[in-house]
C-alpha cells in the first residue's frame, strides 16, 4: 500500500465518522447521511483497492484508469459544490428570517415603550 | 380621493438611500390619501433611517442587508399585523413619482384587481432607463409570456399596489430574498390573481443594481426554479 492510499483511507474514514456524528446530533437527515456515507465509502474503496476504478471504464468510455479516477473526482467535486450551494441558500434563508424577526420585534418594542411613556 | 375606511399601507425598502428616501416619504405624505408609510431600512450604512424618520415614516431597521425582497417582506408583515387591506410598494431611490399613486389606487378599486403594476413601458415613447436594462426587462416579459402565458410589459417594476389577501396567500410560498419580484408574480398568477398594469413615467436611476448582469442572472434563476415549485 502506497502512502497516498493510506492518507486517502484515513481522510475517508474521518469523513465517515463526521457524518455519523452529524447524524447522531440530528444535523443531517437520514437521506443526506446515507448519500454522503455511500460517497465516502466509494472513495475509501477506491483508495484501498485502486483497480476498482477499472469497473467504471466502460461507463465512462475511457481506457485509462487515471482518466476514470479524474472524471469521477470531478463529478464528486460538482456534487459537493452543489451541496455547498444548497446549504448556503438554506443558511441565507435562516439569516433572513432571523433579521426580519429581530427588526419586527425591535419595532414593536419601540411602539410598546412609546405607548407606556404616553400613558405616564 | 380619500379612502378613509381602509388605510393604505406603503412599504418602501431602502438601502443607502439617505438622499432620496425623505423626499419620497414627504411626497407620499402630501397626497390626498390616508397613508401609513413604512420604510424598511435594509442595513444601510448611511442616514437612511434618520431621513425617513424625519420625513414622518414608520421606520423599521434590519441589522444587516438581506436584500430588497427581504425588506419588502418585513414591511408587508408589519403592514398585515397592522390590519392593512391594501399595500403599496415603491422604490426609495425616487425613480417613481408618488403622484402616480392615486391613479394606481383608482384602477385597483375600479377593476377590483388583486395586483396593479405601474408600467414604464406603456407610456408614449421609450422609458427613461439604460438600454441594456430596457432590453433585460423586455426579455423577462417575453420569458414570462412563454413559460407562464402571462403577458406583462414591466414585470420587474417595484411600484405596485397589492391586495393584502394576495400577499397573505403568496408570502409564505416565496423562497427568494433578493429577487422575489418575479417569483411573487409567478406565484400570484398561480393563485389566479387579477393583475393589471397602469402606465407611469419613471426617472432613470443609473446607480441601481437592477441593470447588472448578476441581477439579470438571478431573475432568470428565479424563473427556472419557480418552474419546479
Amino acid at each position: 500500500m502506497k502512502g497516498i492510499q493510506l492518507v486517502g483511507i484515513i481522510v475517508a474514514l474521518y469523513l465517515l465518522v463526521q457524518i455519523y456524528i452529524n447524524y447522531r446530533r440530528k444535523n443531517y437527515s437520514f437521506r443526506r447521511a446515507l448519500f454522503f456515507s455511500l460517497l465516502w465509502i466509494v472513495v475509501l474503496l477506491l483508495f484501498a483497492y485502486p483497480p476498482l476504478a477499472e469497473l467504471a471504464l466502460p461507463f465512462l468510455s475511457t481506457k485509462d484508469v487515471i482518466m476514470s479516477v479524474l472524471v469521477i473526482g470531478i463529478i464528486i467535486l460538482f456534487l459537493l459544490i452543489s451541496e455547498i450551494y444548497q446549504q448556503i441558500g438554506k443558511i441565507e434563508k435562516r439569516v433572513e428570517i432571523l433579521v426580519q424577526n429581530l427588526a419586527i420585534e425591535d419595532y414593536l418594542k419601540g411602539v410598546i415603550s412609546e405607548n407606556k411613556d404616553d400613558e405616564k | 380621493m380619500k379612502n378613509s375606511l381602509e388605510a393604505i399601507h406603503v412599504v418602501i425598502p431602502a438601502y443607502n438611500e439617505e438622499e432620496s428616501v425623505g423626499m419620497v416619504v414627504e411626497e407620499l405624505g402630501r397626497l390626498d390619501l390616508d397613508l401609513v408609510i413604512w420604510v424598511v431600512d435594509d442595513g444601510s450604512r448611511d442616514a437612511t433611517s434618520e431621513e425617513a424618520d424625519k420625513a414622518g415614516a414608520r421606520v423599521v431597521r434590519h441589522s444587516v442587508n438581506i436584500g430588497q425582497w427581504g425588506a419588502l417582506r418585513t414591511g408587508f408583515m408589519l403592514a398585515l399585523l397592522d390590519g392593512a387591506e391594501i399595500i403599496v410598494s415603491i422604490d426609495a431611490d425616487g425613480q417613481h413619482d408618488p403622484k402616480d399613486l392615486p391613479r394606481l389606487i383608482d384602477a385597483f378599486y375600479k377593476e377590483k384587481a388583486d395586483l396593479v403594476i405601474a408600467s414604464r413601458f406603456f407610456y408614449d415613447g421609450k422609458p427613461e432607463m439604460l438600454r441594456h436594462r430596457r432590453l433585460g426587462i423586455r426579455f423577462f416579459n417575453k420569458l414570462l409570456k412563454i413559460i407562464f402565458r402571462y403577458e406583462l410589459t414591466d414585470c420587474t417594476n417595484g411600484f405596485k399596489v397589492y391586495k393584502a389577501e394576495l400577499i397573505k396567500k403568496v408570502l409564505p410560498k416565496l423562497k427568494e430574498a433578493q429577487y422575489g419580484a418575479l417569483e411573487f408574480l409567478i406565484k400570484a398568477t398561480k393563485q389566479d390573481a387579477l393583475i393589471m398594469e397602469i402606465p407611469i413615467k419613471s426617472v432613470s436611476n443609473i446607480q441601481s443594481s437592477k441593470g447588472r448582469v448578476k441581477y439579470g442572472y438571478n431573475l432568470f434563476r428565479t424563473i427556472i426554479k419557480s418552474l419546479f415549485d
